[in-house]
């Protein structure tokens, strides 16, 4: 255990001493002597962010629900945090027992970002574990990484002993199971990565080599051991109903980012957004029945008192049940406060009916994500949404009283012009005539529309994993045009740091000759590279120059869709063929119709998993 | 509508947690409950709940109290006991009962108790007792920082401070008694406190401080039976 009184003695120097503390409503402690197995959950950004992270919480309960595996947090200590405890001689502890990393059995981090890398490596420094695989033997915990990212690991291949390649809930406990049962014999790490690389989702990259050709890209991928498989399936849960979902989360003491009760009410995606990384690795579409849901948000309201329920997933208007949910859950719990919020609401199939019920009870603004301004555009991305729906909704909404307005999109999209630009404007102007063309007497409130504008990445396992960043020079030039003509007080326009898009355009498809890069840039200072305030571009530039990248080559580069890219290796369900198709389409401008409507074979169906498949 | 008081600790690693964090505490455990308490009416309603003076973050406390109104007539010992299953491990319900007056919590609190031990305590007793006496009697001037602009001001120990009483000693921990007054102008902080305290001399690593109890102008615990 780390020095109590020295720790507590130097918390009332940094900001919100509460993120380092503990001991919060529904967190765990067992006794370290009893248990078969510690596993520290390591989050590579502050306690804020990871607690309103849903997977952990899920990851968290699935772990404890097993009596001999404790399951303990781990955050990234903030900048003042790890000053003091890098003066005080204090590592980097997992908070319920505050007992340094370093004593645990495995570490295992999350991945949901590629900005956070470099956390990942400070947080391993921190806690005195070897950066690299190879420096880790078995007096180490196992380093361990899963979560969207998992899914293009090369990067950061050198860092972690296993990856896990899609949904945790079966697959974590088999790698468990498979842990405590070497270390009742003569523990091997060699040994026990062997075994654990046959488990379907397991990916060792120890046991793998790249090799590439004169002009940069992959030549081929060699097997070091000839057991390990060739291709790594992506694991994905069947029975959505039935699969681990916790009865109680933890209660933070502090306002996090979401302090609520989140329901997840479905996985996947029926929709075929030719951008979206999710909705292609999350396949299918896979439905919770609503006793289930109502169930879990019922035993997730006793246990914490939230005054918040989320419905969450990638689009949650797609429940084929939503109304039902939303009458019930109003039923029990609109007299008493609490707010039902609908994040990820697609403005097609929105019931006007339902927002209105929602809306008695607590009012929040509403967002939609257009994604482009011209219908060309979204037919490219496959966004099927025309002028019509977009603007229906919306004035059915300012009708019933709504004001404020956000609308999300993007530059750098696949044949993107900068007409295709300054047609944000003229949809938001047209958002904005909606509102004030209507009779006087029915205009409520002050509207106020706010634009914001991403820069795309193209991301593995999408239609568009082949296309070219714009640079960041045309990201300011697009941002900066748009600036200029939406001269409306009652619209705010804003977008994302080009910066920060490009670097993480680099990690999203990089391949393995980067993972020295992070390491270097770790050593010399970046953390927190998602935080524009603690951003260092200039030392990340620096970085690729001395280890002789070529950044561009990465993000900027128009691949050939014949090409083998880094995370070919990984069979994800969906397959490469129908990606190619995609991007042909999207090219063409021609839209896929979405899984409900008509299965348009994107291999789904061949894996037996279920939900929308079964409709075929 | 019912008003009730409650007393309440906020212990060992809990001195972290803001009074926001408190109220926020307090809120969802009533809510988990489903105690019958009473809204504020308007656009976004709220618990009419209401707390004492806040202590500073890093002590420590067994003698904080909340209020809360509720709809209906409520045995004070059901909601105390249940309240208390329902908060984390170092918040800890002491007792409830109904309140009849129309004071709020802070207009009724006129003195606060503190325990103050200092570890590693590197002076000796004497000199200690030394600082307490002219903290207490003469008065030493201070400077309060005020946030937001304001001037600062200069202040008097004596104003704000009624007795300090050095308890004694044990290895290298030292243990006194501190009683601040609450006034029109203000009170002093724990931190202040041991500023001070170091200003004159008195040198420790460590210190703690719990408040032990909140008083009223008769020198009552504000639930006092």
């Amino acid at each position: 255990m780390v020095n109590i009184k020295e720790l507590e003695k130097h918390l009332l120097e940094v900001e919100k001493p509460a993120r380092y503390i503990g001991n919060e409503l529904n967190s765990i402690i067992k006794n370290k002597q009893t248990v078969n197995l510690r596993y520290a959950f390591a989050f590579p950004d502050i306690y804020e962010v990871g607690m309103s992270h849903l997977g952990m919480h899920i990851l968290y309960g699935l772990l404890n629900s097993k009596e001999d595996i404790w399951c303990e947090r781990v955050f990234a200590p903030w900048i003042d945090m790890e000053e003091v405890m890098k003066e005080n001689d204090i590592p980097l502890f997992a908070i319920e027992s505050k007992d340094s990393i370093s004593e645990f059995d495995m570490v295992g981090f999350t991945l949901q970002y590629e900005l956070s890398y470099s956390n990942v490596i400070n947080m391993l420094k921190l806690g005195d574990i070897p950066i690299r695989s190879a420096d880790r033997d078995e007096s180490y915990p196992l380093v361990i990484a899963g979560g969207p990212c998992a899914m293009n690991p090369e990067p950061v291949y050198n860092i972690f002993d296993i990856f896990v390649i899609g949904e945790g809930e079966e697959v974590l406990l088999e790698l468990c199971d498979l842990y405590k049962e070497e270390r009742k014999g003569n523990y091997s790490k060699e040994e026990f990565l062997k075994k654990a690389c046959k488990i379907e989702g397991i990916y060792v990259p120890e046991f793998y080599e790249v090799t590439y050709n004169e002009d940069g890209t992959i030549r081929e991928r060699i097997k070091t051991y000839d057991e390990a498989p060739d291709i790594v399936k992506r694991r994905i849960i069947k029975d959505m109903d039935n699969s681990y979902f916790p009865e109680k989360m933890i209660v933070p003491f502090i306002d996090v980012v979401h302090d609520r009760v989140v329901a997840e009410v479905l996985r996947g995606c029926i929709r075929g957004c030719r951008f979206c990384q999710a909705g292609m690795i999350f396949r299918p579409f896979r439905e919770k029945k609503p006793e289930t849901i109502l169930k879990q948000i019922n035993m997730l309201m006793e246990a914490s008192g939230h005054e918040e329920i989320s419905l969450s997933s990638l689009s949650t208007s797609d429940h084929s049940q939503l109304e039902t949910i939303i009458i019930e859950l109003l039923k029990q719990y609109g007299d008493k406060k609490v707010g039902i919020s609908l994040p990820s609401l697609r403005l097609d199939s929105v019931s006007f009916d339902l927002i209105e019920q929602l809306q008695k009870v607590r009012k929040s603004g509403l967002t939609f994500a257009p994604e482009a301004g011209t219908q060309r555009l979204r037919d490219v991305i496959n966004k099927n949404l025309t002028e019509e729906q977009i603007l229906g909704p919306l004035k059915t909404a300012f009708d019933l009283g709504w004001s404020t307005v956000k609308l999300y999109f993007m530059f750098g999209l696949p044949t993107e012009t900068m007409d295709d630009v300054y047609a944000i404007k003229d949809l938001a102007y047209q958002v904005k005539d909606l509102f004030f063309q209507r009779p006087k007497e029915d205009i409520k409130g002050n509207l106020k529309v706010t634009l914001s504008a991403a820069c795309f990445i193209p991301k593995p396992f999408t239609p568009f994993q082949w296309a070219a960043q714009d640079d960041m020079e045309t990201f300011y030039q697009k941002a900066h045009n748009a600036s200029r003509i939406i001269k409306d007080n009652k619209v705010k326009f804003n977008y994302h740091d080009p910066k920060t898009s490009f670097l993480e355009a680099i990690f999203a498809r990089g391949d393995r000759r980067l993972a020295e890069v992070i390491i270097d840039a770790c050593d010399n200072g970046c953390k927190f590279d998602g935080w524009t305030e603690q951003l260092k571009f200039y030392t990340w530039s620096e970085m690729f120059t001395k280890n002789n990248i070529d950044a561009s080559f990465y993000a900027n580069r128009l691949r050939d869709v014949d090409e083998n890219l880094p995370w070919d290796f990984i069979d994800i369900g969906v397959s490469k063929n129908f990606l190619k198709n995609e991007y042909k389409k999207a090219l063409a401008g021609v839209t896929t119709p979405n899984c409900k409507e008509k299965c348009s074979g994107c291999g789904m169906l061949q894996n037996h998993i279920g939900g929308v498949c079964d409709r075929v | 509508m019912f008003k009730y008081t409650i007393r309440y600790t906020k212990t060992k690693e809990l001195k972290f947690i803001s009074h926001l964090d408190t109220l926020r505490v307090m809120q969802r455990a009533i809510s988990r409950l489903n105690l019958p308490i009473c809204y504020s009416e308007g656009y976004n309603p709220h618990m009419k709940m209401s707390f004492g003076y806040p202590i500073s973050l890093g002590v420590e406390s067994v003698g904080e109290y909340f209020e809360i109104e509720l709809k209906e007539n409520i045995d004070p010992m059901i909601i105390a006991t249940s309240l208390a299953d329902s908060l984390p491990l170092n918040m800890k319900i002491v007792d409830c009962v109904r309140y009849e007056g129309k004071d709020s919590l802070m207009a009724r609190t006129a003195f606060n108790d503190y325990s103050l031990v200092l570890d590693e305590f590197e002076s000796t007793v004497e000199e200690l007792k030394k600082v307490a006496l002219a903290i207490v009697n003469e008065g030493i001037e201070y400077t309060k920082i005020r946030k937001k602009k304001k001037k600062p001001k200069v202040c008097n120990t004596k104003d704000y401070i009624e007795k300090m009483e050095v308890l004694g000693s044990e290895g290298k921990m030292v243990a006194m008694n501190i009683s601040f007054k609450l006034t029109e102008t203000g009170s002093m902080k724990v931190s202040e406190v041991i500023d001070m305290l170091r200003e004159q001399g008195i040198a420790f690593k460590y210190y703690n401080a719990i408040k032990l109890e909140t008083y009223d102008r008769d020198r009552k615990p504000l639930i006092y039976r």
